[in-house]
C-alpha cells in the first residue's frame, strides 16, 4: 500500500511540476491554432476561434514543408551514424586503452566545446568552400558532426571510465580482444549513454539554422528550421504559421526521446551484474 | 610507449597538414556559356508560400524572362536577419549574390569599399534618373558612385489614432510644446500617448534623430558628418534634453524599454496607444499585429513631426528610408537590365500591391489612401531628406546611435554623454 | 627473451594501429571542421577587421585590453558569473531531484512526463523569445497578474523593461530551458546505480536523504561530474535565450560574453574585435576545464 500512495504522490508532484514546465509550450502549441492577432490579445486561452488555417497552410498548400522535412531526416540520420560510431569509437580509445597522450587527447577534443562556435562561422564556411562542400548537405552533415564530437566523447569517456576494469580483464581471459569487449560488454552497458548522445545530436541537428542557412544555397536542399523564414516578413511576423511550424518540428524531436527514453530504462537490466 | 605517441602525433600532423593543405585549393569555376543566370535575393513577406511578394516577384521574373530569351533569374527569399548575415559571409568569401536587397548606407559603403558591388553610375545617371528623383537615388550611393536603387523610400512621421485625439479634445500638433501638451492631456485620460518599441531600440532613436534633424537641421548633420562639427555639438545635445522633457511626462507604455517594435504595433493597431513615430509600414503591422487584424482602420492618421521652435531645421525635413536592390559584384549585365526592368512605373502597383510600399518611381498608377498622400508628399517636398541614422552611418555608429539613445531614456546617459557617445563611435570610423 | 621482446613490439604496433583506427575519423573531421576555423577565427582577434576583404590592420593585444576597458563587458562577465552560480545551486539540484523523482521506477506517467521536461530544451528559440514575451508582458502578462493580484491595483510591472529585474526574468528561462538537459545525464547516471546497495541501505535502516547521499550520488558520480562541467561551460556559452529575450537589453543589463559578442563584435562590423573576445571565453573555460579535469575528475581507468 505504501507504494501506492508513493506512486501516486509522485504522479501528483509529477503532474505540477509537468504542468509549469509545459506552460510556455502549450502557449506555442495553442498559437498555431489561433489567428495573428489573437496570439497578441490571448496568448494563453484556448483558441477562440479554433483555426486550422495556419497548419493547413505548411502542411498542404506551402509546397516545401516536406521536403525539408525530408532534408532534415537525411541529415540528422547520417549526423547521428558518424558522430555515434566515431565518438564511441575514439571515446573507447581514450578511456580503456593506455597510451601516451591519451589525455592530450581527450582535452584536444574538450576544447571544441570550450569556444563559441559562431565566432568561427566565416573560416568554416572558407574551410567548406576549399573542400567543394558548399551548397552541399554533405557539408553541413560533416560540420554538424564535428560540432558534435566535443559533447558526445566527453559523455562516452565519463561512462566508460565508470565499467570496471575487471571486466576488461575478465573478458581478455576469456580470450577475447579489445575489439570483442568492445562489442560484447561495453556497447550493451553503453545504451544509456548512446540514447542520451543521440538524443542531444539529434536535437542539435535538427534545430541547427545558422550553419545550413550560410552553406546551403539551393532551398530545395533546405533544412527544417530555414523553413520558418518564409512565415517570417520584411516587418510582419506570421507568428500563428511559426508556431504551428515549430509545433511540427518538435513532434520528430519529442517521438525519438521518448522511444529513447524507453531505451535508458532497458540498459538497466544489461550484464554489468550478470558478469 | 614513446613509439606509440610519436605515431600518434605524425598521423595527427599529417591529417592537419592535408585538411588545410586541402582547404586552400582553388575552387574550379567552369567557364561561361549562351544561357546567362544569376540569382536575385529579396526579403521574404511571411504567410508561407506562395506568398504575394513571391507571386509578385515571379510574374515580373517571368516576363522579363519572356522579354530576354536565354537568361534565367534565380529567385531566394530570406527573412532579415539571416539574409543580413548570409550576405555578409557570401561577401566576404568572394561570392556576392548578383541582385541583393539593400536599405543603402552605411552597410552598403562598407559592401563597396570590399569591392563586393558592382558600381552602375551610368545606369543610375542615365536611366534610372529619367524616373527616378536623384534623392532616393543618392541613398544608394557614396562619393559619386551609384551601387544600387531603391524601389521604396518613404517617411518616418507620426501615426496618431483620431478617435482618440477627438475624444481627448486635442488637434493635431504643429510644434513640439503643442505635442508635450497633447501627450499630458492624453495621458491624463488614461491612453498610453505614445507607444514605443525600446527593446529593438530603433523606433527610439527615431525621436532622438528627429529632434536632432529639427533643432540642427542639414547644416549641423553635414558639419558633424564632415568632421567641421561634431555629434557632440550643440544641437544633439539639445536633442536629447528635449527628449527628456518628453519622458518627464511619462509617455510610454509601461516596460516600453522591453518592448518590441510588434508590441508597439499591437498597441496603437488595439486603439491602446494614441501615436507611434514610424516609417511608413506602420499600418500594415499594426493591422497583422492588431487583435482584430484590422488595425484601427480608418481612424489612422498621419502628421510630420513637429517642428521645434528656435530650430534650425524646417518641417519639411525628412527622416526616413526604404528599400531597394544593389548589384552584386560579379553579377552579369542582365541583372542591371532586370534592376532597370523592375523599377519601370508600370510594375509599381504591383509591388504596392504586394508590400505596401511608398514608390519612387513617378506616375504611378494606383489609388493612394491619404496617409500614404501626404508620406509622398512629405519626401517629394523634402529639401533635406536624411535616411535613418541607424542606416546611415557605418554599422558601429548606428549601433552606438542606437545605444546611445536607450542609455539616456533609462537616465544612464545624459544629454551630453548621449552625444558623446555618438560622436565617440564616429570618430573611431574615421 | 627476444621473444618476447618481438611479442611485445608487435603487440604495440597493433596496440598503436587499433588506436589510430579508433580515433582517426573523429580526430579527421573534428580537426578539419572545427580546430582549424577555431584557430582562423583566433588569427582574427589580433586585427581590427570589417569582415570584409583582407586583414590589414594589426592591433596586437589591443582588442584584448579594449574588452577588459569596456564597463559592458565586465557586466556580461559578471552576469555569466551569476547565470553559473545560480545554475549550480537552483538549476542542477532541481534537475537532480526530477531525476530522482520520474528516473527510476515506472509509475503511471512517468515516461510522459520526462518528456514534458525534457520538450523546453528541445523547443526552437525564436518561439522560447517570443512566447516567454508574453508571459512577461507588461499589460497582460503573468507578473503583472500577480501584482495586481496582490496589490488590488492596476499597476502593471515590466521585467523586461527593468534595468534591475531583467536579468532574474531571464535568468527563469534559462533555468526552465535547460533544466531537461541535465536531467537526462542524472536519468541515464541513475541507471548505473546498483540497487543491492540501495536496498542494503534501506534495509539497514538509512532514511531515505541518507541513501541519496551514501548510495546514489556516489553511484552516479560520473554524470554528476559530467552535469556540472557542461553547465559551468555552457552558462559561459550562453547565447540563445537570452539573445531571443532581449539582445542583452535593457541597456545592456543583460548581457553576456556571446551577446556582447554579437553586438560589439558582429553587429557593428568589428569581427576582430569579436575574435577577441571569443579568445577571451574559450581561455575562461580552459582555465575552468584545467582545474576542474585536475581536482575534480577521476583520473584515468578503475
Amino acid at each position: 500500500m505504501a507504494k501506492g500512495a508513493g506512486n501516486a504522490l509522485r504522479f501528483v508532484v509529477g503532474l505540477i511540476v509537468a504542468a509549469i514546465m509545459m506552460f510556455p509550450i502549450y502557449t506555442a502549441l495553442m498559437g498555431g491554432f489561433k489567428a495573428q492577432g489573437q496570439i497578441f490579445s490571448n496568448p494563453f486561452g484556448l483558441p477562440v476561434p479554433f483555426s486550422l488555417e495556419a497548419y493547413t497552410n505548411i502542411l498542404v498548400e506551402t509546397t516545401n514543408f516536406w521536403q525539408l522535412f525530408l532534408n532534415s531526416v537525411m541529415v540528422v540520420a547520417l549526423v547521428l551514424a558518424i558522430v555515434i560510431c566515431f565518438s564511441m569509437s575514439a571515446a573507447f580509445a581514450i578511456a580503456r586503452i593506455k597510451f601516451r597522450g591519451n589525455k592530450l587527447l581527450f582535452n584536444f577534443f574538450i576544447m571544441g566545446l570550450l569556444f563559441p562556435l559562431t565566432v568561427a562561422i566565416l573560416p568554416l564556411y572558407l574551410q567548406l568552400r576549399g573542400l567543394g562542400l558548399t551548397g552541399t548537405r554533405l557539408g553541413v552533415v560533416l560540420a554538424e558532426a564535428a560540432f558534435g564530437f566535443p559533447l558526445s566523447i566527453f559523455i562516452f569517456v565519463g561512462f566508460f571510465r565508470d565499467i570496471p576494469r575487471d571486466l576488461q580483464d575478465a573478458c581478455e581471459i576469456d580470450g577475447g580482444t579489445l575489439f570483442t569487449f568492445f562489442v560484447k560488454v561495453i556497447v550493451p552497458l553503453s545504451l544509456p549513454a548512446i540514447s542520451t548522445v543521440a538524443i542531444l545530436n539529434f536535437i542539435a541537428s535538427w534545430n541547427q539554422f545558422l550553419l545550413p542557412l550560410l552553406v546551403l544555397d539551393s532551398d530545395t536542399k533546405y533544412t527544417i528550421p530555414l523553413g520558418v523564414m518564409q512565415f517570417q516578413g520584411q516587418y510582419t511576423t506570421g507568428w500563428n504559421f511559426i508556431m504551428a511550424f515549430i509545433t511540427l518540428s518538435m513532434l520528430p524531436i519529442g517521438i525519438f526521446y521518448y522511444s529513447a527514453q524507453r531505451y535508458v530504462v532497458k540498459g538497466l537490466t544489461a550484464g554489468a551484474i550478470k558478469g | 610507449m614513446k613509439r606509440l605517441s610519436i605515431r600518434l602525433l605524425l598521423l595527427a600532423a599529417a591529417m592537419l597538414i592535408a585538411t588545410t593543405a586541402f582547404a586552400t585549393a582553388p575552387v574550379e569555376e567552369t567557364g561561361g556559356s549562351d544561357e546567362v543566370s544569376f540569382s536575385w535575393w529579396a526579403l521574404s513577406g511571411g504567410g508561407g508560400s506562395p506568398n504575394p511578394r513571391e507571386t509578385m516577384r515571379q510574374a515580373i521574373i517571368a516576363d522579363f524572362e519572356a522579354d530576354n530569351p536565354g537568361v534565367t533569374v534565380e529567385l531566394q527569399m530570406w527573412e532579415n536577419e539571416a539574409f543580413k548575415q548570409k550576405v555578409q559571409i557570401d561577401v566576404q568569401a568572394g561570392n556576392p549574390p548578383d541582385l541583393f536587397h539593400s536599405w543603402g548606407g552605411g552597410v552598403m559603403v562598407e559592401y563597396a569599399q570590399a569591392g563586393g558591388l558592382r558600381d552602375i553610375t551610368d545606369t543610375v545617371e542615365n536611366v534610372l534618373s529619367q524616373t527616378i528623383g536623384m534623392g532616393p537615388l543618392g541613398v544608394y550611393g557614396n562619393a559619386g558612385h551609384y551601387y544600387g536603387a531603391p524601389y521604396d523610400m518613404g517617411a518616418v512621421g507620426m501615426w496618431y489614432n483620431k478617435d482618440i485625439f477627438d475624444e481627448v479634445g486635442v488637434s493635431v500638433p504643429q510644434t513640439w510644446p503643442q505635442l508635450l501638451d497633447v501627450v499630458e492631456q492624453i495621458g491624463n485620460a488614461g491612453y498610453v500617448p505614445i507607444a514605443l518599441g525600446g527593446g529593438d531600440r530603433w523606433p527610439a532613436h527615431f525621436w532622438w534623430t528627429y529632434l536632432a534633424t529639427r533643432i540642427g537641421g542639414q547644416p549641423a548633420f553635414n558639419a558633424a558628418y564632415s568632421g567641421a562639427g561634431s555629434f557632440a555639438d550643440q544641437p544633439f545635445v539639445e536633442a536629447g534634453e528635449a527628449l527628456l522633457d518628453l519622458l518627464a511626462l511619462n509617455p510610454f507604455q509601461e516596460g516600453y524599454l522591453g518592448a518590441t517594435y510588434d508590441d508597439e504595433a499591437a498597441l496603437v493597431g488595439d486603439g491602446v496607444a494614441a501615436m507611434e513615430l514610424m516609417g511608413q509600414w506602420a499600418p500594415a503591422v499594426q493591422q497583422a499585429d492588431s487583435a482584430s487584424g484590422n488595425g484601427i482602420g480608418d481612424s489612422l492618421g498621419w502628421f510630420a513631426f513637429p517642428s521645434v521652435p528656435g530650430g534650425a531645421g524646417s518641417r519639411g525635413d525628412v527622416m526616413g528610408g526604404g528599400n531597394g536592390y544593389v548589384v552584386g559584384a560579379n553579377a552579369p549585365d542582365a541583372a542591371v537590365d532586370f534592376l532597370v526592368y523592375f523599377l519601370q512605373p508600370k510594375y509599381a502597383p504591383a509591388i504596392i500591391e504586394a508590400e505596401g510600399i511608398v514608390p519612387v518611381v513617378s506616375n504611378v498608377d494606383w489609388d493612394f489612401d491619404a496617409n500614404a498622400l501626404a508620406i509622398m508628399d512629405a519626401v517629394a517636398n523634402a529639401d533635406y531628406y536624411q535616411l535613418y541614422y541607424d542606416q546611415f552611418l557605418p554599422p558601429a555608429v548606428g549601433e552606438a546611435v542606437k545605444d546611445a539613445v536607450v542609455a539616456l531614456l533609462a537616465g544612464q546617459a545624459t544629454p551630453e554623454e548621449c552625444a558623446q557617445m555618438l560622436q565617440d563611435a564616429w570618430e573611431m570610423e574615421q | 627473451m627476444i621473444g618476447s621482446a618481438n611479442l611485445r613490439r608487435s603487440y604495440q604496433i597493433r596496440k598503436a594501429l587499433l588506436v589510430v583506427a579508433l580515433v582517426a575519423p573523429a580526430l579527421v573531421l573534428f580537426t578539419a571542421f572545427v580546430v582549424v576555423p577555431v584557430i582562423q577565427a583566433a588569427y582574427y582577434s589580433f586585427f581590427d577587421w570589417n569582415g570584409l576583404g583582407p586583414l590589414v590592420d594589426f592591433q596586437g593585444f589591443h582588442n584584448f585590453a579594449r574588452a577588459f576597458g569596456h564597463d559592458v563587458f565586465r557586466t556580461a562577465i559578471w552576469n555569466n558569473v551569476k547565470i553559473v552560480a545560480l545554475s549550480l545551486l537552483l538549476q542542477l539540484p532541481t534537475a537532480f531531484l526530477f531525476s530522482l523523482l520520474i528516473g527510476r521506477k515506472k509509475f503511471f506517467g512517468s515516461l510522459l512526463f520526462r518528456s514534458f521536461y525534457f520538450l523546453p530544451y528541445v523547443l526552437a528559440e525564436i518561439v522560447v523569445g517570443i512566447v516567454w514575451r508574453f508571459i512577461y508582458n507588461p499589460q497582460r502578462g503573468l507578473p503583472t497578474f500577480f501584482v495586481q493580484l496582490f496589490t488590488g491595483t492596476q499597476d502593471q510591472i515590466g521585467v523586461l523593461g527593468d534595468v534591475n529585474l531583467a536579468f532574474w526574468a531571464i535568468f527563469a528561462v534559462i533555468y526552465w530551458k535547460y533544466i531537461g538537459l541535465h536531467m537526462i545525464i542524472y536519468i541515464a547516471g541513475l541507471q548505473g546505480v546498483p540497487q543491492e546497495l540501495e536496498d542494503a541501505a534501506a534495509i539497514d535502516g538509512a532514511s531515505k536523504a541518507r541513501i541519496v547521499f551514501s548510495v546514489i550520488i556516489p553511484s552516479m558520480w560520473s554524470a554528476i561530474v559530467m552535469s556540472v562541467f557542461l553547465c559551468v561551460i555552457g552558462s559561459f556559452n550562453v547565447f540563445d535565450v537570452v539573445w531571443a529575450m532581449g539582445q542583452g537589453g535593457p541597456v545592456h543589463s543583460t548581457e553576456t560574453l556571446v551577446t556582447y559578442l554579437y553586438n560589439f563584435g558582429f553587429r557593428r562590423f568589428a569581427f576582430g574585435y569579436g575574435s577577441a573576445v571569443a579568445i577571451v571565453i574559450f581561455l575562461i573555460c580552459v582555465v575552468f576545464n584545467y582545474f576542474y579535469q585536475r581536482f575534480v575528475v577521476s583520473s584515468d581507468i578503475t
